[in-house]
């Protein structure tokens, strides 16, 4: 490559970047500025600047409530989407029946299925049998959510030798155990890639949690619902509140992006 | 130590009309290194993970001490196996990778690390004990594979071709390794290779196969000496056999394209016994049988070719010779003294006294 294409890939990557954290740049010096601020100008640093948004924020949106909530809902549903989904995978990679093809097939053709052409029925029995609340969401984001993630996983499976497991088995280990010890630790990247995917959607979910939950367990996203009235809208507190309620999806994914950049069979074989 | 009884041992695949395995009979004595050695798809791997338990058995028993084991799990086995590509857990540390099936059989802890660093120190990885397989060389795992099966003190090892992913070099030393282990060990080895120079310098006795079928099982000597139909001879030695369609008249191998040597009287007589006088047979003759050498074009006047050379290679000790003879391509083998270049016409004699002859229609060995 030359030096030229060099520097021009450099230059629309740099740009590309700064398209990218623009809106980080919106979101986080608006929420510093009062309203009168963001009408003066949305694109000014925050002058004057003031902390009093996030504290109202803090307050407007009940945050260690609904924090709570968002986190209990998005942590137990993408816990039970890697476990349901890594395990579903794996028994349908290793058995070549052609009931486990099928399975398969129906479980990748369920990702084309349209959310919101079941969203009625789908809250009518859950209410129907008193599910209507952060439990009944988590079983429906386990369900809704499965799909895509069987398939990351069942792909990566296949990159996994048969021989890992045969080897374990030889060793004396149980199919539990083969799948637990061996074959699971290998998959932490595309663990890491499922969680990362479901997190971010179930995090930011507005849709699905306003059918379902009561308003006792609202989830950041609806709170923040709050600021935005039929005639006005507070953006200077809606900004601070999503300021702080990215911070938890921020800190996971700098945690975990030095698993996905791991092979996943690096040194398992030859 | 334990005794092993394979018994009219067949594979059939799900699907599949053929066998893949059929009639396999072999008894394999108190630590004998057997080697199942053949072409791809001959069958050897599908039966060394038969005995493994990793495949069903079609049809036949498989014996250890005489207790039929076809429906005994991999786990009840008491058999440690090499795969060909390692199967190294990425997420352990060698030791981890060594004492996994100690600790998953909740051995004691003390018990485990003594094995493990016994294992190490065996290979040469007490060094790399902490490192992760991604922070080894191809050796290195290889060794690391072969600790595994080691610290299980199992009665029957499977290595399943275990050198094959190393480098020549490599490949050499490792050889020696697993020969040396085999003989400190003591305990039942089956290594399948297709191979043919692992297999004799390794094994007590070669299983040779080809087509799901034993084609021959013995020493290497014997395999080497007494192939037991053309494949054998074919497949043991290096370069392989040369084969000529010959038709025996007069007392001489002749075919139309020129071929005329005249057959040592002790053979022709076992030849005439067994009534193939005027019948088409295959001649065979190991390139390093052929000589190039003034000596033995005077010892051999009767069995002499003329070759007109289309290849040489020069190997040190050793060159190897290409050309045509009697209408066949042909190989010879002789000393670096007789190197000739392409182009060369050169006059090589037979030793026919190692010649091999065959049943034309079933390939058998007549003599």
């Amino acid at each position: 490559m030359g030096k030229t294409s060099k520097k021009v890939i450099g230059i629309v990557g740099l740009l590309l970047g700064i398209l990218w954290l623009f809106p980080f740049y919106l979101i986080v010096t608006n929420s510093f500025k009062t309203p009168k601020g963001i009408f003066a100008s949305v694109l000014s640093l925050p002058h004057p600047s003031t902390g009093a948004n996030y504290v109202n924020s803090f307050k407007a949106l009940d945050f260690i409530t609904s924090l709570t909530n968002s986190l209990i809902i998005t942590i137990c549903s993408v816990l039970l989407i890697i476990l349901a989904s890594s395990m579903a995978a794996y028994a349908l990679q290793r058995n070549h029946s052609k009931l486990s093809s099928g399975l398969l097939m129906l479980f990748i053709s369920a990702m084309l299925i349209p959310f919101q052409s079941v969203m009625i029925p789908l809250t009518a029995n859950f209410g129907a049998v008193h599910f209507l609340n952060m439990w009944g969401l988590v079983i429906m984001y386990l369900g809704f959510d499965c799909s895509l993630s069987v398939f990351l996983y069942q792909g990566t499976l296949a990159s996994i030798p048969i021989a890992m497991d045969e080897s374990a088995e030889l060793e004396g280990a149980s199919r539990w155990q083969i799948f637990t010890k061996v074959i699971f630790p290998m998959l932490s990247p595309i663990t890491v890639t499922v969680a990362i995917l479901n997190i971010i959607a179930i995090w930011n979910d507005y849709l699905l949690p306003s059918l379902v939950l009561p308003q006792a367990q609202y989830t950041i996203p609806l709170q923040m619902f709050n600021f935005f009235g039929e005639y006005t809208k507070q953006w200077h507190l809606a900004l601070a509140g999503i300021t702080i309620s990215i911070i938890p999806v921020i800190l996971f994914y700098l945690f975990a992006q030095k698993w996905i950049i791991k092979g996943v069979t690096d040194g398992a074989v030859k | 130590m334990v005794k092993i009884n394979l018994e009219h041992i067949y594979k059939r695949y799900q699907g599949n009309t053929d066998y893949s395995v059929s009639d396999f009979n072999l008894d394999i004595k108190d630590g004998e290194f057997i080697v199942f050695v053949g072409p791809s798809g001959c069958g050897k791997s599908t039966t060394l993970r038969m005995i493994a338990g990793l495949e069903d058995i079609s049809k036949g028993d498989f014996k250890m001490d005489g207790k039929v084991m076809n429906k005994v799990s991999p786990k009840d086995r008491d058999i440690a196996m090499v795969f060909q590509n390692y199967a190294l857990y990425p997420h352990m540390s060698v030791f981890d990778n060594m004492a996994f099936g100690l600790n998953i059989r909740k051995n004691d802890k003390e018990d485990t690390k003594k094995r493990v660093d016994n294992a190490a120190k065996i290979l040469g990885l007490t060094p790399y004990l902490k490192r992760k397989p991604a922070a080894l060389s191809g050796g290195q795992r290889q060794r690391v594979a072969l600790g595994r099966a080691i610290v299980r003190d199992a009665n029957l090892f499977l290595l399943d071709e275990p050198l094959s992913n190393l480098d020549a070099k490599l490949r050499v030393q490792m050889r020696t390794e697993i020969a040396q282990l085999h003989q400190r060990l003591g305990r039942n080895f089956i290594y399948v290779t297709h191979d043919q120079v692992e297999a004799m310098t390794m094994a007590d006795r070669i299983v040779i196969m080809n087509d799901g079928m034993i084609q021959q099982v013995g020493t290497p000597s014997e395999l080497y000496s007494k192939p037991a139909n053309k494949f054998v001879a074919g497949f043991i030695g290096s370069p392989a056999t040369n084969f000529f369609d010959v038709k025996l008249e007069d007392g001489r191998i002749v075919n139309d394209q020129g071929l005329n040597i005249a057959v040592p009287e002790g053979q022709m007589k076992v030849l005439k016994q067994k009534g193939y006088v005027g019948k088409e047979i295959t001649f065979g003759i190991r390139p390093e049988d052929v000589h190039a050498e003034e000596v033995a074009i005077q010892a051999f006047p009767d069995a002499i070719i003329d070759a007109k050379i289309k290849v040489s290679e020069l190997l040190g000790a050793e060159s190897i010779l290409y050309s045509n003879v009697g209408g066949t391509d042909f190989i010879a083998k002789v000393d670096s003294r007789d190197h000739h270049q392409p182009g060369d016409d050169v006059q090589m004699a037979f030793e026919m006294t190692k010649a091999h002859y065959f049943d034309k229609d079933t390939d058998e060995t007549i003599l």
